[in-house]
């Protein structure tokens, strides 16, 4: 939860930054200045100054701003310029009202200045804010320091706005780590070599216990690898006890990753290795390969809880590795029976041979949410479903919009084997490739939902199909869709700016989205609620159902026989994300005071439109149907 | 990450397969270097090229031992199995990952 409050702020700068004006360099800055004194002083300035030059750079570093005015009468005065050096014939002097146009040019540019250094000052600060709490984000991760007085102030701060019961909730898990710290701060202690040991003692100490050439090669690139934590941290007396436990009991061979029994060897001991074993032994599971790929089943346990998952740092670069420690810290052992225990209840093989690796790699709450969003939008269950990632639903969602997801027994899971046409696999495209639904990203939304509201069908060129490839191998990635239109990368490091390529994208295509548009007042508040505590709510009471707002839209918007969409035009709109997040508004509106509230007029066009790219003649018509709409007597 | 650069993927590529990566995935392939880099030299050894791809579309196949993916692909009865790996990763299927 820290994470994702914090992760949340940094979301809301990069908002912020993206909706600022561009930042100007300091360089383009001292010209201007120059130009804009000089001039001022002397008009015969002027010839000296690239005019060209400065528009070119102006427009680079403010395409989010509005220069416009400023940029024309740039271009004026070039030409002006360009006028007074092609006259040859030394004719043409300035006119009064000239030289008043390019004194007044002189002011605006700095007014501009003045408005490019406050703008400066203020991403500056909100990029350092996005530092300090990437920065925050780390140290909790690492979980190895306390929380400081300006930290949890900076926490503090940042859920002013949350509701009493969210705030008493987040400063009870800011208690609660820093306790956690001064509790474990005795157990790593313990690992910490003062002075790293040398590499070779290490590898030739290993030689020792372990006599099979190969492992001991593949346990050596694994050192190799991992040099300065295992060097730092091994206690070779207690890894070397470890490795005769494992022996003397049968079980080292069946760590058969090197890497993961490395971790295992450094973070363990044999104590927590003999209670695991007993446990095992008991439950007669010793013979189950899966139990050998978590070291942090035999390792000391702690608590379940998702802060013991490693997470991967966000806005970080591909330079941020985890450590061996986290293969000590993610599945314990009561959380894995719970797993099982789920798994059982769901008929999914975890005992398999195959596939089985990546069956616990996500935590319970993961595992039960992704599968209660795979039943309920008909997802096949395959290994690729279990790494689909958080807001599963809200992907779904976001597919049925797309036309790629239905939540309806479709007649190709009964035939898997026959031929069907592009266009009936491709509507079904997320529910038989999971691995999909976690693929879409945002360019993809836009253009997707652009192709549908123009054309009412998604283009079938966009897929790969291979001859002689069975027409359900069709291609789930994205590569052919990417081709189309380059703002559809949104990969691309810099996400503030492929946010406006796609914005840009949008606008372009007469469509909006009310993540920029500015129609809904508290949209950041609002999408906090939507994203819930990761596992969005999937179920909606029959009060959602019955209310006026739903049975509005059935009634408009419905589709017969069908309880998952609305359609408008060619816009298709999920009923189950409009049901979904109307709910979580109302629950929301009722545990706060009433001016803390969101409106109704918020809730449904929020609701409605969601993370849509809508064309603006239908989002219009939307909104007039949410003003016109009545709510209990009263007008919105 | 940047151990991956060895199998033939560009700074380019690295960013792409970071930024889609999961929580647990990137856990996985940052903290199992020896693990997964085994499986990749099994894959390029016999032919695959689409390396990025199974970044991207199927982390779960780099959870494999290269040994039992050995193991899957001698015994499959598809005798192009590379091939269509190549075509697209989601293949993969064919062999049961």
């Amino acid at each position: 939860m820290l994470r994702e409050i914090i992760e949340n702020k940094i979301d809301n700068l990069l908002f912020e930054l993206n909706n600022s004006s561009g930042t100007v360099s300091e360089e383009l800055i001292d010209e201007l200045s120059s130009f804009a004194d000089s001039v001022l002083a002397n008009t015969d300035e002027l010839s000296k100054y690239d005019i060209e030059e400065y528009i070119k750079e102006v427009y680079k570093d403010n395409t989010n701003i509005s220069i416009g005015a400023y940029i024309k009468n740039l271009n004026t005065l070039k030409q002006l310029i360009e006028l007074k050096k092609n006259d040859d014939t030394g004719l043409f002097d300035l006119s009064e009202k000239q030289i008043e146009f390019i004194k007044q040019v002189c002011e605006d540019t700095n007014e501009f200045i003045k408005s490019v250094k406050a703008s400066n000052e203020k991403n500056n600060t909100i990029n350092a804010d996005i530092e300090k709490y990437q920065q925050l984000i780390e140290k909790i991760e690492a979980s190895e320091k306390k929380l400081n007085h300006e930290e949890v102030k900076d926490l503090v701060t940042i859920i002013d706005n949350y509701s009493n019961k969210e705030k008493l909730s987040i400063l009870k898990e800011i208690l609660n780590y820093n306790i956690s710290i001064e509790k474990n701060k005795s157990i790593s202690h313990r690992y910490i070599n003062k002075e790293p040991l040398d590499i070779t003692t290490i590898i030739e100490k290993f030689k020792e216990y372990i006599t099979d050439e190969e492992r001991n090669n593949q346990i050596n690139k694994s050192i190799e690898n991992y040099e300065e934590e295992v060097t730092h941290n091994i206690d070779l007396n207690n890894a070397t006890a470890i490795i005769q436990y494992l022996k003397e009991n049968g079980l080292f061979e069946k760590f058969r990753s090197e890497d993961k029994l490395l971790a295992l060897l450094i973070y363990g001991t044999p104590e927590t290795v003999k209670e695991a074993f007993e446990e095992f032994k008991e439950k007669n599971m010793l013979s189950q390969t899966f139990i050998y790929e978590y070291p942090s089943l035999w390792a000391e346990q702690g608590e379940r809880k998702a802060i013991n998952r490693v997470k991967k740092p966000k806005n970080g670069d591909r330079n941020s590795e985890a450590t061996l420690k986290s293969h000590t810290t993610g599945l314990f052992r009561n959380e894995l029976y719970e797993i099982i225990e789920v798994y059982e209840a769901n008929g999914i093989d975890y005992k398999k041979d195959k596939g089985v690796l990546c069956l616990f790699a996500k935590d319970l709450e993961s595992i039960k949410y992704m599968l209660s969003v795979a039943k309920k939008y008909n997802i096949d269950i395959n290994n690729s479903t279990f790494n689909i990632g958080d807001y599963m639903d809200e992907r779904c969602d976001i597919l049925i919009e797309c036309d790629m997801l239905q939540p309806i027994k479709s007649i190709i899971f009964e035939h898997p084997d026959d031929i069907y046409t592009v266009e009936q696999l491709r509507k079904i495209m997320a529910n038989l490739r999971p691995s999909f639904i976690g693929q879409i990203q945002e360019g993809h939304i836009a253009y997707l939902q652009q192709q549908l509201q123009e054309n009412q069908a998604v283009p079938n060129d966009i897929f790969s199909t291979s001859k002689n490839q069975k027409p359900y191998y069709l291609s789930s990635d994205f590569r052919y869709l990417e081709k189309r239109y380059e703002p559809l990368r949104t990969y691309k490091k810099d996400k503030v700016t492929s946010t406006v390529r796609i914005k840009e994208y949008a606008t372009n295509n007469d469509m909006t989205n009310i993540s920029f548009n500015g129609d809904i007042e508290n949209y950041e508040k609002m999408e906090k609620i939507a994203k819930g505590d990761k596992y969005v709510r999937l179920d909606t009471d029959q009060s959602i159902i019955e209310s006026p707002f739903i049975k509005d839209l059935d009634a408009k918007y419905g589709v017969p026989d069908n309880d998952y969409l609305y359609q408008i035009g060619g816009l298709r709109i999920s009923r189950y994300k409009v049901m979904r997040l109307y709910q979580a508004f109302r629950d929301y509106n009722m545990n706060n005071e009433p001016d803390n509230q969101l409106s109704e007029y918020d809730m449904r066009l929020f609701s409605i439109a969601y993370r849509s790219y809508i064309k603006n003649d239908i989002y219009n018509n939307i909104k007039n149907n949410i003003e016109s709409l009545e709510l209990g007597g009263q007008r919105l | 990450m940047n151990y991956l650069k060895k199998f033939n993927l560009s700074d380019k590529d690295l960013d792409e397969i970071y930024d889609s990566l999961s929580d647990e995935n990137w856990q996985f392939i940052t903290a199992t270097k020896t693990q997964v880099g085994t499986l990749l030299e099994y894959l390029i050894s016999i032919g695959i090229t689409n390396i990025k791809n199974i970044f991207l579309y199927r982390p779960n196949v780099l959870y494999q031992y290269a040994e039992d993916m050995k193991k899957y692909i001698e015994e499959s009865q598809i005798t192009d199995i590379v091939q269509k790996i190549n075509e697209d990763v989601e293949n993969f299927d064919l062999l049961g990952l």
